[in-house]
């Protein structure tokens, strides 16, 4: 049995390797640690991600690497920005980590603030600024894959910010399909399906799963049932249109969330890209939050 | 909207091809890499040729790779002048093989200043790993020219498989091509229109993808003739069409070597008001019956000859693709397709109360009702029925 971490054994070698001050646990949960700490003076986060024994090692690693690798390559405002590269971490008794600092981000994530229906404008400000930062995933050729409220952080002035692409697939790198599929559940699109392809297209659908629950309370899709009846339901029958909860819905609005939510890829917007291309075109409910705005 | 011209190997076909493009009853041509040589042979003119004597029409050069990689294919002697394959072998299904082949086929097109269009592999299933390597190859060929037209090539269980089908015309769109180039492969058959045409649920997927692919992209259907129609419905802006059989829809068995000892081919008289291309004799009883309604149900005087005959077929073809195709919405297109095949089983039920059964149930079935049917069931998912 692999024996228990001690904090300050971490924050120890946090403070050596990484050179960051001021270490404070924030999150822990699995094999994770998440620290608030100061880089140079300014603030930061540390994330430590525990490595297990045996071959799954390297695969948690180039996991660890491939986030940092995709977030070091991204340079927008939406989109979490990385400090470091991953660092191996070697403890006592054979233990191992893996770790790298980001931006500390202020506000909270989505997981917190899905009780009560949002108001349109805040939707659209979500759409806008995912569409962003997805735009900067996929002019990459990078897919996100686990566009969830987790990986959504709404910061103190309003913006949205993506972040925790550690399952994130660049297209030319690696194979076309797999029998694993990442994703939160609920949150999947039905590429994600296993022995599916999952595409920028994909992110398309996360991020109309997010706005859809953001403005309603409920998932379009009914997650209810095991996950093959859920599967089904994703792969087989269209979401049920937004308008039905949200009657006063503005159609440009409407029409947006609708579109990401097609069950047909090709009928989505292909990715951020074509996303924000339409956003463009209706400046009365989108154009204040562009970056650019 | 253009109706182009399959290739073929009948010795007027050049001749034939240029005559209909002049009296513009179709727009262009395509060019098979199993039916032209590169390099001039006995009583064949060579693509170069070919692509000089067309002008200014549109012309394609067909690599017909998903024709080469069918298991019976043999009749190859007109394909190998095209020399379309490098060191690693016939097949798209490694690296070197892919890129090998689509800068041959690249480099052919160039030399005869034809737009790119990439080869790809006839699919029978959308999760196997042919369609991995259609898809590999379109992103190869999107790799050495982002404008290239792109290839899908489908057998009707491919376009029957549903959710597959959507999900793997999902990748595919991802690519952005300007334009798609479509075949849709019947299940072999002696009667291989009329079967292609009851298989419904065929029909509806090829439909649906033409309706995604449409959305930002330039659709040309090949080998469609009549079915082209709901093509054009669904956002194809480009038939392919012909004189032959081999042309109006793809025939496997015109890649082989075994066929049967040649036969003269019947003669056939197209019935724009029905929608069919029927036998002389029956449009010679139409004729009989009612001279004015005859001439009113063909869209036009009684061919002479098969030479008339076949000015007369595009000429039908182009002028309905034109009619669905210029409405400017797909639900209007459906409107007048729909319209079109409601007047035609008014036509049909008008010949039958004079000369019961002069048309066979199942020529009218296949023909108008199945189209009908498919025209319906597409619509009816598009929600613009």
């Amino acid at each position: 049995m692999v024996r228990q971490l001690r904090l300050e054994e971490v924050t120890s070698a946090l403070e050596a390797s990484l050179s960051v001050s001021d270490l404070e646990l924030i999150a822990q949960g699995g094999q994770k640690y998440v620290f608030g700490c100061n880089l140079e003076g300014a603030p930061a986060v540390a994330k430590v991600v525990l490595l297990p024994l045996g071959p799954d090692s390297v695969y948690v690693l180039e996991r660890a690497q491939r986030e940092v690798e995709v977030l070091a390559a991204i340079d927008s405002p939406r989109v979490v920005r990385v400090l470091s590269e991953v660092v191996e971490l070697d403890f006592a008794e054979g233990i191992r980590a893996a770790t790298w600092v980001e931006d500390r981000l202020d506000g909270q994530d989505m997981r917190d603030d899905l009780e009560k229906p949002w108001n349109y404008d805040r939707a659209a400000r979500l759409i806008v600024q995912l569409g962003e930062a997805l735009s900067a995933f996929h002019d990459l050729e990078v897919v996100h894959r686990d566009l969830s409220p987790a990986n959504v952080r709404e910061l103190s002035d309003g913006s949205f910010v993506l972040m925790d692409p550690g399952l994130a697939r660049h297209l030319a790198k690696s194979a076309l399909t797999g029998v694993f599929q990442p994703g939160t559940a609920v949150h999947r699109s039905p590429e994600h399906i296993p022995g599916g392809d999952v595409q920028p297209v994909s992110d398309i659908f996360a991020l109309g799963i997010l706005a859809y629950r953001a403005l309603t309370g409920v998932l379009p899709i009914d997650p209810s049932g095991s996950e093959d009846d859920y599967y089904r339901r994703l792969r087989d029958y269209d979401s049920r249109p937004i308008e039905a909860s949200c009657s006063d819905i503005p159609a440009p609005l409407r029409d947006v969330i609708n579109r990401c939510l097609k069950r047909q890829p090709a009928r989505r917007y292909l990715d951020g890209l074509e996303l924000i291309e339409e956003l463009e075109k209706h400046g009365e409910i989108f154009g204040p939050y562009f970056m650019d705005a | 909207m253009a109706v182009l011209i399959q290739d073929g190997r009948r010795s007027g076909h050049l001749k034939w091809t240029r005559e209909a493009i002049q009296r513009r009853c179709a727009d262009g041509a395509v060019i098979s890499a199993f039916c032209t040589p590169r390099i001039p042979r006995p009583r064949q003119r060579d693509a170069g040729a070919v692509v000089e004597a067309l002008g200014t029409a549109e012309v394609l050069f067909d690599p017909m790779t998903h024709a080469r990689l069918l298991s019976g294919t043999n009749k190859l002697e007109d394909y190998d002048t095209w020399s379309l394959w490098g060191n690693s072998g016939v097949g798209l299904d490694t690296t070197a093989r892919r890129l090998e082949h689509v800068e041959r086929v690249f480099s052919r097109q160039s030399e005869l200043g034809l737009p790119r269009l990439a080869p790809t592999l006839a699919l029978a299933s959308a999760r196997s790993s042919d369609a991995d390597h259609a898809v590999e190859t379109a992103r190869v060929a999107r790799g050495l020219d982002r404008h290239c037209y792109q290839s899908l090539v489908g057998t009707v269980e491919f376009f029957a498989s549903g959710t597959d089908l959507d999900a793997h015309v999902g990748r595919l769109a991802g690519l952005r091509a300007s334009t798609w180039v479509l075949t849709l492969v019947p299940a072999s058959s002696p009667n291989l229109i009329a079967d292609l045409a009851t298989s419904t649920v065929a029909l509806t997927g090829w439909l649906r993808t033409i309706h995604s692919l449409s959305v930002r992209s330039r659709v040309i259907v090949q080998n469609a003739d009549f079915l082209g129609l709901l093509a054009s419905a669904a956002g194809a802006d480009t038939v392919g069409s012909g004189w032959d059989r081999s042309m109006k829809v793809f025939d496997a068995s015109s890649y082989q070597l075994a066929t049967p000892a040649p036969r003269r081919p019947a003669s056939y008289v197209t019935q724009r008001g029905l929608v069919a291309i029927l036998r002389r004799s029956i449009a010679d009883d139409i004729q009989r019956l009612d001279a004015a309604r005859a001439q009113e149900l063909r869209g036009g005087p009684m061919p002479s000859d098969d030479a008339h005959q076949r000015v007369h077929h595009l000429r039908v073809i182009r002028d309905l693709v034109s009619d669905i195709y210029r409405m400017r919405g797909q639900e209007e297109s459906v409107s007048v397709l729909r319209a079109i095949y409601h007047n035609a089983l008014d036509n049909y039920a008008w010949l039958d109360s004079q000369v019961p059964g002069l048309v066979s149930a199942s020529e009218r079935d296949a023909w108008v009702n199945y189209p009908l049917l498919t025209l319906e069931q597409y619509a009816k998912a598009e929600g613009i029925w």
